[in-house]
């Protein structure tokens, strides 16, 4: 149990990185997003709203990704978010980065 | 969407001003929300079921319309300190009588209010950050969209004071006596109430970080702040 929750704050840290991949392969609405997560994690790390809404405005914040709304009409609007030149920089950064950090932990760990 | 969900939504969303990037968050989060029911559902969960599940996975969202809700009201400060015409920082309004003034959109920061007559006065959306307001006659006052962290209202006359949508993280009001002063949509992370004397107060507001303690109030005010889950413990009805 403490592991799984140790391992959901590492991986937390790391959910704008996510993200932008993600929207790297095409625009998606939020629950899209944490759908995607939970698929391509099989299932071992969900994403909630709440982590997923922070991360979707600091990322608009900074300019990495946009928004719009779409214009369904069942079920209410749905809030698009697509990358920006900037947001894919900052992945290949991001990326980079943690290959880095994983390089060291894996010759220390 | 389903009654059951717009239902919670607006009690999660009910402590909060309706700004438009909080009422953008809330029709996001119920669309999202109501799409995972109803993939919760496809899977062979129930409708009670389902909405529990969705709505249990959420995480802490009231940390994050505090954030929207703080930041846009920083940007109102900002705004409006923009257009003032003046820059009153540091001012020295200590002992005069101001009242009826409109002190909209200056950048008051630090300023010194002691002992003056604020009846009617008008203060919007300005910072008013480590003010000090102590003895200060804030009878029908509206200090309104402000900044007041960590400002000073010791012996202060409020009776009929409009606090709506102002910060006031921090603040004393222990000992005082609050004649149907306004509270809606304020900040009231640790503002503490000790020992106060509360009158058709209206705490419109998310009131849980509030202190209470020995606080002395009266049926209607008890009645709205239990309703936004605050601390009443140690208080006594009147």
């Amino acid at each position: 149990m403490s592991d799984k929750k140790i391992s959901a704050d590492l991986l937390r840290g790391h959910t704008d990185t996510i993200i932008l991949k993600l929207l790297m392969e095409g625009d998606k609405y939020g629950y899209e997003l944490a759908k995607q997560v939970t698929v391509k994690s099989g299932g071992e790390y969900e994403l909630k709203e709440a982590t997923l809404y922070a991360s979707q405005r600091r990322l608009e914040r900074e300019k990495a990704i946009s928004s719009y709304w779409g214009d369904e009409s069942q079920g209410g609007r749905r809030k698009y978010y697509y990358i920006n030149t900037k947001g894919v920089e900052q992945f290949h950064i991001n990326k980079q980065n943690w290959e880095y950090a994983k390089h060291i932990l894996d010759e220390l760990i | 969407m389903s009654a059951k969900l717009s239902k919670y939504l607006d009690v999660i969303f009910s402590p909060y001003e309706e700004l438009p990037q909080i009422k953008e968050l809330k029709e996001e989060l119920s669309h999202d929300l109501q799409e995972k029911i109803n993939d919760l559902k496809k899977e062979g969960h129930n409708e009670d079921e389902a909405f529990k599940r969705a709505t249990e996975s959420i995480g802490n969202i009231e940390e994050l319309i505090e954030e929207i809700n703080d930041k846009t009201r920083e940007l109102q400060q900002l705004i409006g300190m923009d257009f003032s015409l003046s820059k009153l920082e540091d001012s020295d309004f200590a002992s005069t009588d101001l009242s009826s003034g409109k002190f909209n959109y200056s950048d008051l920061k630090g300023s010194d209010f002691q002992y003056a007559n604020l009846t009617q006065c008008v203060f919007k959306a300005r910072n008013l950050e480590n003010s000090k307001f102590s003895y200060a006659n804030l009878t029908d006052c509206k200090i309104t969209a402000c900044n007041l962290k960590k400002a000073n209202f010791d012996h202060c006359i409020l009776k009929r004071t409009d606090f709506g949508k102002s910060s006031l993280a921090g603040v004393s009001f222990e000992a005082m006596t609050l004649d149907n002063v306004n509270f809606t949509y304020a900040g009231l992370k640790k503002t503490s109430f000790r020992n106060a004397i509360l009158k058709n107060v209206c705490f419109k507001t998310k009131a849980g970080e509030a202190i209470f303690d020995g606080a002395t109030m009266d049926k209607g005010t008890y009645a709205l702040l239990k309703g936004y889950r605050a601390d009443l413990k140690n208080v006594t009805i009147l």
